[in-house]
């Protein structure tokens, strides 16, 4: 390759009716570095990854991707140049299995009169499935696997596009499992290391970016804002602001990492009781009680048809109630993706929570100004349709939509999947607060210090059992053997 | 393949059964049989696109339509021999569903449904009104193949069967088959991941309108009389509703569908429109307590034979979905 830039994008723009969400973007990635593309949520990151693939055309600017234009290009040819992409929520190819996800690339590339022989394309989809311990999964059907699973399976799936030179992540390591994680981290390092690829990485997480980048590039508003190691940006006010949420401290000293700390130490949790696990069971002071498998459809607690066991709250079966019921019940869910109805605004997504107690006027006003001060973000972007807000600002509309009603439990699936520092505190923050005020929560987290941290009681799952249970106490001091056993485990 | 020989061996017996059946049945059973054929075409079609491509086109029975009478007018204007006919109206199909796939294909779901319907109108009023070319509502002379006895166009229609799901077995399971899938589970992903979305929808558009095409070709040289009358939506429907019943994005789904749709509707014949009516309810019955349809029912049977008796296990555990 020359020594022209592997991406590169000049005064690029992409405008959504009134809202610019990449403006004026200029960046130079070389080839064969990992770039870490940072800012807060809503800044534009997922939207640029977007335009850079194809998906959107941009408004204005250019594109150069391994030394060809292609703002003018269609994702197929795109990725013709070299240029492969995961996203976020899994992609994957839902009715196929895991290797005929992975061999699709390849059979593309074939067309495209790519020369690897058929047992050359088999060995290399082999073998990227076994490096992230897919292998033995590789007739399974794609969508049944896990969400970590199927980050895994869209990692591999992006390295068999070949000829293989650019690979755009975005949110690789959300809501996904700290072992899980350091398989990704260990194909991105080999990838780079042994093919040369070059890496952008749209992330929050800055463990993993400390780790993986050597340059990081900070964006906000749809503006790049600075750039240079992640100490640098550390160090730079606006930007450890940005990235961490935080202003600085009093004596004027940046610290970066204090924002990986949603609550302090100390607070105490009087009533209600948080619970920890991969989807669970809780016992919890009210005796919410669950028994056997509950099958976690986003909008339905029903038992699948021919699970069995029981669902009860307060000793009353619930597992027989349609979802619309099991809400006026006081039950609320918060599911990983963000579940808000994307052609309403913000309000109207607030007032549709607000649904079950919609003739108490005064109390829904009150609902949604204590909405909108727990979440700024959320008034400043009222009246725009929920299709305009970004991942992060998605995942806070719905948990605030969940909040209006006062429920008396609430189901959080992965509250900090993809969400900036600042806003994971602002979640946890307001989780802790509604406890505070009664609410039992029920918290389904990979994020195990943080779970440890703000639950009362946990559990620990693991192939569809419960493996352990206790009292925080008991994990906190565990916490090490837990996550090496949990590392063993995956 | 273990799995591919049981399934030969169930289809090689269903065939023979099928092949013996002009000999042993009336003429009215094998005309029949033969429009049952006809249906397993046209649905087998359908469903490489609606089903496994997942691009739910309204124009099929038009297709269809295209080739009958693009062949009859050829034979009738030209001179062309019948099989030319045919040939040329399958070509004709294929440039007609290359352009309209070209302006509609961009189309998400229900545009594309509503696009191919307007056209699928649009085309069979052109034929209704041309009357001095088509003879309109009147009907349209066509030469037949082979005289009146159906026994020779049940076997031309078998063959064409058997053919025609050997082409979309091969397109199930070759590269096309695997895009046609990934387009329809995540166009956005097949798309970044190389694959040439469009074109490869236009392909599957054209092969479906070439299936529909052939067969309609076969079968106005069969009745000797087109009309504008089965392009209307009614045909469509019972296209949709022999896929649905039979198991949709399965591939045996639209062949079961087709043949016990088509006896069902013979047998129902007394009852007139009302049949539509008893079809609705079925299809409603299927979808909400078996998505899958009748394929799907017959693999579920099968496993509970097996399961019961082991030693037919070798026998019936072949899966009859994709």
């Amino acid at each position: 390759m020359t020594d022209a830039p592997a991406i590169e994008t000049r005064g690029l723009t992409k405008r959504f009716g009134g809202l610019v969400a990449v403006d004026d973007l200029s960046l130079a990635v070389p080839p064969g570095q990992i770039r870490g593309l940072i800012g807060p949520n809503g800044s534009g990151k997922t939207t640029a990854v977007n335009v850079l693939s194809g998906l959107y055309r941009p408004d204005a600017g250019e594109i150069h991707l391994c030394g060809r234009r292609t703002d003018r290009l269609r994702p197929h040819e795109i990725a013709a140049c070299g240029v492969a992409r995961t996203f976020q929520i899994s992609k994957l190819f839902g009715s196929m299995t895991v290797l005929e996800n992975v061999l699709v690339p390849a059979l593309a590339a074939r067309d495209r009169g790519a020369r690897r022989s058929s047992a050359a394309v088999l060995d290399r989809a082999r073998g990227l499935l076994d490096f992230v311990t897919l292998d033995g999964m590789r007739h399974a059907l794609a969508k049944e696997l896990s969400g970590g699973q199927s980050m895994l399976v869209q990692i591999a799936r992006a390295l068999m596009v070949d000829p293989l030179h650019v690979i755009l992540m975005d949110e690789p390591f959300a809501g996904v499992h700290p072992a899980i994680r350091d398989i990704i981290m260990e194909a991105i390092l080999k990838m780079n290391r042994e093919e040369a690829v070059t890496f952008l990485i749209v992330s929050h997480e800055m463990a993993e970016l400390r780790r993986l980048c050597q340059r990081v590039s900070v964006m906000d508003d749809g503006h790049l804002i600075a750039e240079g190691t992640l100490e640098e940006m550390a160090h730079t006010p606006r930007c450890s602001r940005r990235i961490s949420g935080r202003r600085r401290a009093r004596d004027g000293a940046p610290r970066p990492r204090a924002c990986r700390r949603g609550v302090r130490r100390g607070d105490r949790y009087p009533l209600g009781h948080h619970a920890a696990g991969r989807a669970g069971q809780h016992h919890g002071r009210d005796r919410t009680q669950w028994r056997g498998q509950v099958h976690a459809a986003p909008d339905d607690l029903r038992l699948p048809a021919r699970a069995a066991g029981t669902i009860a709250l307060d000793g009353r079966p619930i597992h027989t109630l349609a979802p619309h019921e099991v809400k006026r019940l006081g039950i609320s869910y918060v599911p990983q993706g963000a579940n808000i109805f994307p052609q309403l605004t913000v309000e109207e997504n607030l007032l549709l929570g607000a649904w079950v107690i919609r003739r108490e006027r005064v109390r829904v006003a009150e609902r949604l100004e204590r909405a909108y001060a727990a979440f700024p973000r959320l008034l400043e972007r009222r009246r725009r349709r929920a299709t305009a807000l970004s991942g992060g600002e998605a995942k806070m509309l719905s948990l605030a939509k969940e909040l209006v009603t006062d429920p008396a439990l609430i189901l959080v699936d992965e509250p900090s999947a993809g969400l900036a520092p600042r806003i994971v505190e602002q979640v946890y923050a307001r989780l802790l607060e509604v406890r505070g005020q009664g609410v039992t929560i029920l918290l389904v987290d990979q994020n195990i210090n943080k779970a440890v941290e703000v639950s009362d009681y946990l559990y620990m799952i693991e192939r569809g059992g419960v493996k352990r249970e206790g009292p925080r106490a008991e994990f906190a001091d565990q916490l090490r053997d837990i996550v090496r056993d949990s590392l063993l485990g995956a | 393949m273990a799995g591919l020989g049981r399934r030969l061996g169930w289809c090689v017996a269903g065939y023979a059964a099928l092949a013996w059946l002009p000999l042993a049945a009336s003429e009215y059973h094998t005309h029949v049989f033969t429009i049952a054929l006809y249906y397993v075409i046209v649905a087998v079609g359908w469903n490489l696109l609606a089903g496994y491509a997942g691009q739910f086109s309204l124009a099929q029975h038009t297709f269809a339509g295209i080739g009958a009478y693009g062949s009859a007018l050829l034979c009738l204007y030209a001179g062309v021999p019948i099989l030319v006919g045919i040939v040329a109206g399958a070509v004709l199909a294929a440039v007609v569903g290359y352009g309209l796939g070209t302006l509609c294909l961009r189309m998400r779901a229900i545009y594309l449904a509503l696009a191919t319907w307007a056209f699928a109108e649009s085309v069979r009023l052109l034929v209704a009104v041309e009357y001095p070319i088509t003879r309109g509502d009147l009907g349209l002379k066509t030469a037949v193949l082979f005289g009146a006895n159906p026994t020779p166009y049940f076997y031309v229609f078998l063959g064409l069967a058997l053919a025609s799901l050997l082409v979309a077995w091969q397109v199930v399971h070759s590269r096309l088959g695997s895009y046609l899938r990934a387009i329809r589970d995540d166009e956005e992903a097949a798309a970044v991941m190389g694959v040439d979305t469009f074109r490869y929808k236009r392909l599957a558009f054209v092969i479906s309108a070439v299936f529909a095409a052939v067969a309609g070709g076969f079968l106005g040289h069969y009745i000797g009389l087109l009309s504008p009358t089965p392009m209307k939506f009614n045909e469509m429907a019972i296209i949709i509703i022999m896929v649905i019943a039979g198991g949709f994005r399965t591939f045996a789904g639209p062949v079961l569908g087709a043949i016990s749709i088509e006896l069902l509707s013979e047998a129902l014949r007394p009852w007139g429109e009302i049949r539509m009516v008893l079809f609705a309810l079925l299809v409603i019955l299927i979808a909400r307590a078996y998505p899958t349809g009748l394929a799907g029912l017959c693999t579920a049977a099968a496993d509970r034979v097996s399961r019961a008796i082991p030693r037919l296990a070798p026998l019936l555990s072949s899966r009859q979905t994709d």
